[in-house]
């Protein structure tokens, strides 16, 4: 059957990227980085980095969707996505920038933004967390997370991008072989990520669902970045042959599926949360709203448009068969990418920081760590915007790069053929 | 060109042809999914033949054993019922015993069945058509006997309809809605409703093909009133499809939603252990690697007594081992995860918590949930024992033993250690505990038999759909030579 198509079919050139683009990624990224150093020397060094931060962990669970995705395909034998495959199969690529970043974070940013980094913090709960709440060990963390992620969707592309040549039929079982132990690195990795970068600002604070919520927050985010590239290549004439509306019906449906997995997860941690009200778990909503007083905390409205921003909207916007087939899939991707930033914004920016050396840092015990955590002031996020642009620049040129350095799919792969039939 | 496949002959792995694919790669070729090259009048023949022939003695051995095991059920409750709650072993301060565990038990074993025909369907796994009916038959059946045990634990059973909230003559008294027992209440019934409605539905066309081939009037009455009048017409199965998808996309947040309101009957409380918030997922994850257990241990028998093996084959019990490994280690990532933040949370109560399950009076049994769940599945990382009946079978029951202490670890060792020692206590199964534990599976297994003996136990026109059309119609080349390849 293979053999009648075989004439008609070309491979599709590699994909070209204008220069334009990657300057525009560059003055992004010279943008959001000058703001950062101007944000450091005149603003507020914490604010400046927390604000770094928020764009380094929102880039970094985005492009961890990238491997996840294609070791899940790979495991499950997803022959549909074969054509779509390069695209999250390209987000290695945003993992040695994002790792030297981190690492920057790691040595530079931590003082400024952890109270544990901080003597004076050290109450009698902290004392006991300090095992795992060390630079040393924060560091650790960031190498193992990043290499684990980044390293395993690094070889999971080499291998099929080493198909295209040689045409090897055994690189998809050498890829199943990376993709199972894959999977279980990269829930350690992330699990210590999501521990060390964001639920450490409240020290205090904990949850057992948190890396979940990271993760699927990360998913969604990453989906709908897919869904935007695959309907910008649908478009191309020497792709039509390979991506038609079936495949981006099926990432529609896949983005359908994590909004509604998000509410679940988000829900569910908030519910038990409320219903238990134990101090040391409500403290992270009590620093986000005021249940009895909204007007007390600012952050109480930023709190209450997530439901509806991240649930209610794209889930019935998702629901109908057409936004899930062609360009309306476009400006609701934007849409949820859009608040994936807002929500992780939402995570850091109202955290508390350590006030260090503002006069009133000098005590110890309880008393005096708490008399810093009045409800968080809520400023317009400008600073924390453009720095989020700079490392936009970074992730959109090192994808970019990955995207238009190999095919743009996989011409050799042993399910091209399925893929390419792909109908529902 | 279509080739037959022999059972002997599935590797579980596509093969592949260099130089075959559309831009000169390798094209896969992915392995049938009946084997024995069965034709359409055959597939009808060898699913239908265990509703249309006189049971065999294997099958009335097992139904004499599961009906003496249902009998001890049903007189150990009416015994408990007769003389009281002090006949069972709970007492302050452990006030949930066995009752709730088998409970949560069997309700996790209802999992399976509407994953894998709403969820799986959703995914477009053609290997679900084979294990599709009967895991949903062992969910309606798994649900109805998680349903007696809130009965039973209620222990005035006669006042079990004040669950429900109706205008009543007790005065102001109405359920607490505030409570997830309540919501239990609700989000199991619909649960149950919809499972029943989805395997029905499922069922209609395969009752018409029993009501065509009856050759006894009674038989074409009873089935003919139960296919509800399909003909098959295009009009049919346009209606079909798109119910059947329809209540795919409603079961599918049903699934989630049963074991989440479950799981929050512990979470909402404050008590160490228990209040975790990654229960939802936790238990939904669970009740899916116990739900897939037992559709391992019934489907590996049932292919067996059966003769079933060209339809279940080797390659659809590996699929299922593959998703009993990654549940059990999700849910040996939820241990982990909750042991890592007892330790991290900084309380003490947490702490001493999950030190006491792990290292307290009760050890033995986390040592058991631990290594059933987590340990021997990891087992199905070797090709070798995915595909070695006996070995799978094996594991399947393990899988059925850790789920169980699984529930018996969260509830016992999180309330027999009260917040004061003053409150500490221990707690024993009396021997009605166990009767009515055993019981149960004599319950579940007789419905499960009476089932396997009426209804189709394989989705026969989904099987047929699934076949290629020449080998169905017969029209593939069966001469011995072939086989001998």
């Amino acid at each position: 059957m293979a053999h009648h198509h075989t004439g008609s079919v070309v491979a599709p050139p590699k994909l070209q990227i204008p220069k334009n683009f990657y300057i525009a990624c560059g003055a992004a990224a010279a943008i959001g980085f000058l703001s950062f150093g101007v944000g450091l020397v005149a603003v507020d060094p914490a604010r400046a980095w927390k604000a770094y931060l928020i764009g380094l962990f929102f880039f970094t669970i985005m492009a961890m969707s990238g491997p996840w995705l294609v070791a899940c395909l790979n495991l499950t034998r997803g022959g549909w996505a074969v054509t779509v495959r390069r695209i999250p199969g390209s987000f290695w690529a945003a993992f040695l920038p994002l790792g030297v970043l981190a690492m920057i974070f790691a040595l530079g940013g931590v003082s400024h933004v952890y109270e544990w980094a901080h003597v004076e913090y050290h109450d009698a709960l902290v004392i006991k967390k300090l095992s795992l709440l060390n630079q040393p060990f924060f560091i650790a963390s960031t190498v193992i997370g990043y290499s684990a992620i980044g390293g395993f969707g690094f070889l999971m592309s080499r291998n099929s991008y080493k198909q295209d040549e040689t045409g090897d039929g055994n690189l998809y079982r050498k890829n199943l072989v990376l993709s199972a132990p894959f999977l279980i690195l990269m829930s350690l990795g992330l699990t210590l990520l999501s521990v060390h970068y964001v639920m450490s600002l409240q020290p205090h604070w904990f949850s057992t669902m948190w890396t979940v919520n990271i993760w699927i927050t990360g998913v969604q985010a990453g989906l709908a970045l897919m869904c935007i590239i695959a309907v910008w290549l649908s478009r191309k004439g020497s792709l039509r042959p390979f991506i038609n509306e079936n495949h981006i019906h099926d990432l529609g449906k896949l983005l359908f599926t994590a909004t509604a997995f998000w509410a679940y997860i988000a829900f569910c941690q908030f519910l038990l949360m409320w219903y238990a009200n134990l101090p040391e778990e409500a403290i992270f909503w009590n620093t986000r709203m005021s249940w009895d007083d909204p007007m007390s905390n600012p952050w109480t409205i930023i709190t209450a448009i997530m439901p509806f921003a991240k649930w209610v909207i794209p889930f019935f916007l998702l629901l109908p068969r057409v936004t899930k087939r062609g360009r309306f899939l476009i400006p609701i991707s934007i849409w949820i990418l859009f608040f994936s930033v807002y929500e992780v914004w939402w995570w850091i920016a109202p955290a508390p920081v350590p006030n260090v050396g503002h006069g009133t840092g000098h005590g110890s015990g309880v008393g005096e760590a708490v008399a810093h955590h009045g409800p968080p002031a809520l400023e317009l996020p400008w600073l924390e915007l453009l720095v989020w642009f700079g490392f936009a620049g970074v992730f959109a040129a090192s994808i970019a790069w990955a995207l238009s350095r190999w095919n743009i799919i996989p011409i050799k792969d042993p399910r091209l053929e399925e893929s390419m039939h792909f109908h529902q | 060109m279509a080739t037959i496949t022999k059972q002997g002959e599935l590797t579980g792995r596509s093969t592949y042809i260099d130089g075959e694919g559309p831009l000169g790669g390798p094209r896969i070729q992915r392995e049938a999914l009946t084997t024995g090259g069965k034709t359409y009048a055959q597939v009808d023949e060898d699913i239908l033949y265990h509703t249309e022939h006189f049971p065999t003695k294997l099958w009335w051995l097992a139904f004499a054993i599961s009906a003496t095991v249902a009998g001890v059920f049903v007189t150990s409750a009416a015994l408990l019922f007769t003389t009281g709650m002090g006949t069972q072993g709970i007492n302050s301060p452990v006030g949930w015993g066995v009752d709730i565990i088998n409970f949560v038990f069997w309700i996790g074993i209802g999992h399976a069945g509407t994953l894998i025909s709403a969820i799986l369907y959703l995914f477009r796994q053609t290997w679900r058509t084979a294990i599709a009916r009967s895991a949903e038959a062992m969910t309606i059946f798994a649900v109805a006997t998680a349903g007696t045990f809130p009965l039973i634990h209620v222990g005035r059973v006669w006042f079990a309809y004040w669950l429900i909230p109706i205008p009543n003559g007790r005065g102001p008294l109405w359920v607490n809605f505030n409570s997830p027992l309540a919501w239990d209440v609700f989000a199991i019934s619909t649960y149950g409703t919809i499972s029943i409605v989805f395997w029905y539905v499922g069922l209609v066309p395969d009752l018409a093909i029993v009501r065509d081939r009856a050759k006894n009037k009674w038989r074409k009455l009873i089935y003919g009133i139960l296919s509800l009048g399909w003909r098959g017409s295009n009009r049919h199965w346009r209606h079909y499809e798109s119910t059947y998808l329809m209540l795919a996309g409603l079961s599918t947040p049903l699934v989630f939603s049963v074991h989440t309101i479950v799981s929050f009957d512990f979470a909402t409380s404050i008590l160490p252990g228990w209040h975790a918030t990654i229960f939802p997922p936790y238990f939904v994850i669970g009740a899916i690697f116990s739900g897939f257990g037992m559709v391992l241990t019934l489907s590996i028998i049932l292919r067996k007594v059966f003769h079933l093996e060209d339809y279940i084959t080797v390659n659809h019990i590996e699929s299922m081992t593959k998703i009993v490994m990654l549940t059990g280690m999700l849910v040996g990532f939820a241990y982990s995860t909750e042991f890592f933040m007892a330790w991290y949370s900084g309380s003490e109560f947490e702490g001493f918590a999950f030190m006491n399950r792990a290292f307290g009076p009760y050890w033995w049994s986390y040592a058991i949930m631990f290594s059933c769940n987590a340990f021997i599945p990891q087992l199905f990382w070797f090709k070798k024992i995915r595909r070695n009946l006996y070995v799978v079978f094996v594991i399947s029951l393990f899988v059925n033993l850790g789920m169980w202490f699984e529930r018996y670890v969260i509830i016992v060792t999180s309330l027999h250690r009260d917040f004061l020692p003053g409150s500490w206590g221990m707690y024993t199964m009396k021997p009605i505990d166990w009767a009515i534990t055993l019981g149960s599976f004599g319950w579940f297994m007789s419905m499960f038999l009476l089932f396997a003996r009426a209804l189709p136990t394989i989705s026969n026109f989904e099987v047929k759909m699934a076949l290629p059309p020449d080998e169905g119609a017969g029209k593939v080349y069966k001469g011995g030579g072939h086989h001998a390849d």
